[in-house]
């Protein structure tokens, strides 16, 4: 019988352990993210937005606010028509909109829009939600119950009839003309839609504060700011991730609505403004010529629902990714 | 000079909705400093709440100490506010848990754990936490501890894991380590590792150590004497010698009884303690042992508490009557009587 065993070197310890490689909770859940296709490409084409959104100004041909006469909705560039002022050409490479601008750089610009439409919110989402569900969940008792109750109330309202209210209410005022209306479209979507993520971590919070983990860090005389935040908040990040990358998603959408019932973002004409335009306007715009141009409308839609499944593909692989019970 | 130590008719209690658990009722005993004092007793007999209640770790609501004193280095830690216990948490008194797969943050490295007390009791900053972590790690044998120091505690055994929970009770310097049962959850193999190493830290720092446990045979290696605990309260407490050789309390040698000896040379057949502890939710005022206890006498046992009364040189026993390990169990007959009285 032969047995392979391996050869010590004389006087010396084969130390094991060195050749482990080393390997993190986050780098195991990058490498479960990384062999999952959809997620891969919904991260392409997310980092592919946000250059887009970053370079605007270099990357769109003109300037999506400057009006040119005797251009107006001509058609992209590979549509001939026999009306020469209205026929494809390479100039406007995806046509232009009834008043004569260049409709490529206007969804270039608006992919800036979009893209701070779903990140801002869920800044203010996580602020609020984060902290009423660590407040909540570990206080407990009458604190725990005020607080949820008020979740609950804010929860029973219908979000998009909230947000118009607000948007339609406040237009008028100051906050309302801040950054061509989009400040009030963060904190109306936010003050409805922190709800299900104050309730998820207070979830969270109540499940973890049993651990064992957080008695010892008690024993060992930590103090409670440093277990909610040092201790509990990184053992629930998991969960928040995957939820702000969902909600994001829904904030684009929500501000295309907004702004094509005509509550949302108000388009500009100053040609300075960093965001002179919406896919949400650009929808307005396209539907009302429908008739003559259906393209006005087919782009943006184009772009709202490739940024929104990115993002969804994204949520769901980072879900299976750091999901605990594959680990 | 006082010991380290000293505990007066401590009472914990619980709210539940059944009403109140007197999980320990009128405890007191005191520990030398450089001494280490076993805990025994069942499940639910009250060790592990003693040992929260040292640390003020009851949670609170439903628990509370409801009365006595918990002198600690001549100052009463009932009467510290809960700035100063944090104070005396992981400083000068520490404790290890019972499972280290739960009681290590997993999402943290072990070198953050380690270093957290140190920068928080001992001031030191980042760079000194961990030439200290390292150095505490390579204490209780963990080799190369710099490069461990970056892993996460998925990364290792479970003896390594108590190993690390163990350098986090002692890197303070504790005057006093309370190990609730630490090796519950681990292999015998790993069992005797950690109890040496226990015993070796303790020779090399001085600490004193309050061990739990249900375990008379770490017990038997590890203390210098012995509190037996039973529902709530304390019912033998003597030195470790004294208890194992001359026990004085029917529970105290229904347990010696129930576990097994390698020196025993005959087929002894192991005798369990019948029934079940009391349910310490209404606890009449009888010794709480008697209706399990072999030795029962009806009209004595189940007329008042016996108290905890000096057997020998440094021995109590809670039983009111001299019995021993050579006391011959009584007959059948008392057993139908304690039948009835139950």
């Amino acid at each position: 019988m032969t047995t392979t065993a391996q050869t010590v070197p004389k006087g010396g310890v084969i130390d094991l352990n060195v050749m482990r490689k080393e390997r993190s909770l986050w780098g195991d859940a990058w490498h479960r993210l990384s062999r999952n296709r959809a997620a891969v490409a919904g991260i392409v084409v997310i980092v592919f937005f946000i250059l887009v959104a970053i370079f605007a100004p270099l990357l769109a041909p003109f300037n999506p606010t400057i009006q040119t006469s005797n251009n107006s909705l001509r058609l992209p560039s590979w549509v001939h028509t026999a009306d020469q002022s209205r026929t494809g050409n390479f100039n406007n490479l995806l046509g232009t909109d009834a008043i004569g601008r260049d409709l490529f750089s206007q969804l270039i610009y608006g992919a800036r829009v979009s893209l701070i439409v779903g990140f801002i919110p869920q800044v203010l989402i996580l602020a609020i939600g984060v902290t009423l569900g660590l407040v909540a969940g570990f206080a407990g008792g009458r604190i725990d119950n005020l607080l949820m109750r008020f979740t609950d109330i804010i929860y029973a309202f219908p979000d998009t009839l909230f947000v118009i209210t607000i948007a339609t209410a406040f237009r008028e005022t100051w906050v309302g003309q801040a950054f061509n209306g989009l400040l009030l479209i963060f904190i109306s979507f936010s003050i409805i839609t922190w709800t299900g993520m104050a309730r998820l971590v207070r979830g969270q919070v109540l499940s973890l504060k049993e651990k064992e983990f957080i008695e010892a860090a008690r024993a060992v005389g930590v103090p409670t700011p440093t277990i909610l935040f040092r201790h509990i908040l990184p053992n629930s990040l998991a969960p928040i991730i995957v939820a702000v990358t969902f909600g994001i998603p829904g904030a684009i959408i929500g501000e295309a609505v907004l702004t094509f019932i005509g509550v949302g973002m108000r388009p500009s004409t100053n040609a300075n403004n960093p965001f002179p335009t919406s896919w949400g306007s650009m929808l307005l715009d396209g539907y009302a010529n429908i008739n003559s141009t259906p393209y006005m409308l087919l782009f943006p839609v184009i772009c709202v629902g490739l940024l929104t499944m990115a993002f969804t593909f994204l949520g769901d692989g980072l879900r299976d990714a750091l999901d605990p019970r594959e680990q | 000079m006082p010991p380290l130590l000293e505990v007066r008719n401590l009472k914990v209690q619980f709210k539940t909705q059944d009403g109140v658990v007197n999980a320990v009722n009128d405890t007191s005993f005191q520990l030398e400093r450089g001494e280490t004092l076993g805990i025994v007793g069942e499940s639910g007999s009250g060790k592990s709440v003693t040992a929260l209640s040292l640390m003020r770790l009851i949670p609170n609501p439903p628990g509370k100490i409801a009365a006595g004193s918990i002198t600690f280095d001549g100052e009463n830690l009932l009467d510290y506010s809960e700035e100063e216990m944090r104070h005396v948490r992981g400083n000068r008194i520490a404790m290890i848990f019972q499972d280290p797969m739960t009681s290590l943050n997993p999402v943290l490295t072990i070198g953050r754990q380690i270093t957290e007390s140190l920068e928080l009791h001992m001031k030191l900053t980042g760079r000194e936490a961990e030439a200290r972590a390292v150095e505490l790690l390579n204490m209780v044998g963990i080799s190369s501890g710099e490069r461990r120091l970056n892993d996460y505690p998925h990364q290792f055994s479970g003896g390594m894991r108590q190993r690390v929970m163990i350098a986090m009770g002692l890197s303070c310097n504790p005057e006093l380590l309370i190990a609730d049962e630490p090796t519950t959850a681990l292999d015998v193999t790993i069992q005797a590792q950690i109890l040496e190493l226990i015993n070796r830290l303790k020779n090399e720092t001085g600490t004193a150590v309050i061990i739990i446990t249900h375990d008379l045979g770490v017990v038997a290696g590890m203390a210098d004497r012995v509190v037996v605990m039973y529902a709530g309260s304390i019912v033998e407490e003597g030195p470790t010698s004294e208890i194992f050789a001359n026990p004085r309390m029917p529970y105290t040698i229904g347990l010696l009884r129930s576990i097994p000896r390698l020196d025993e040379q005959d087929g002894r057949k192991l005798t369990p303690i019948r029934g079940m502890p009391p349910d310490l939710i209404n606890l009449p005022a009888v010794c709480p042992f008697s209706p399990r206890c072999d030795y029962f006498v009806a009209g004595k046992c189940d007329q008042m508490v016996p108290p905890l009364r000096p057997v020998g040189p440094d021995h109590r026993a809670a039983c009111l009557f001299d019995i021993t390990l050579e006391t011959p169990i009584p007959s059948q007959e008392s057993l139908t009587e304690i039948a009835e009285v139950a």
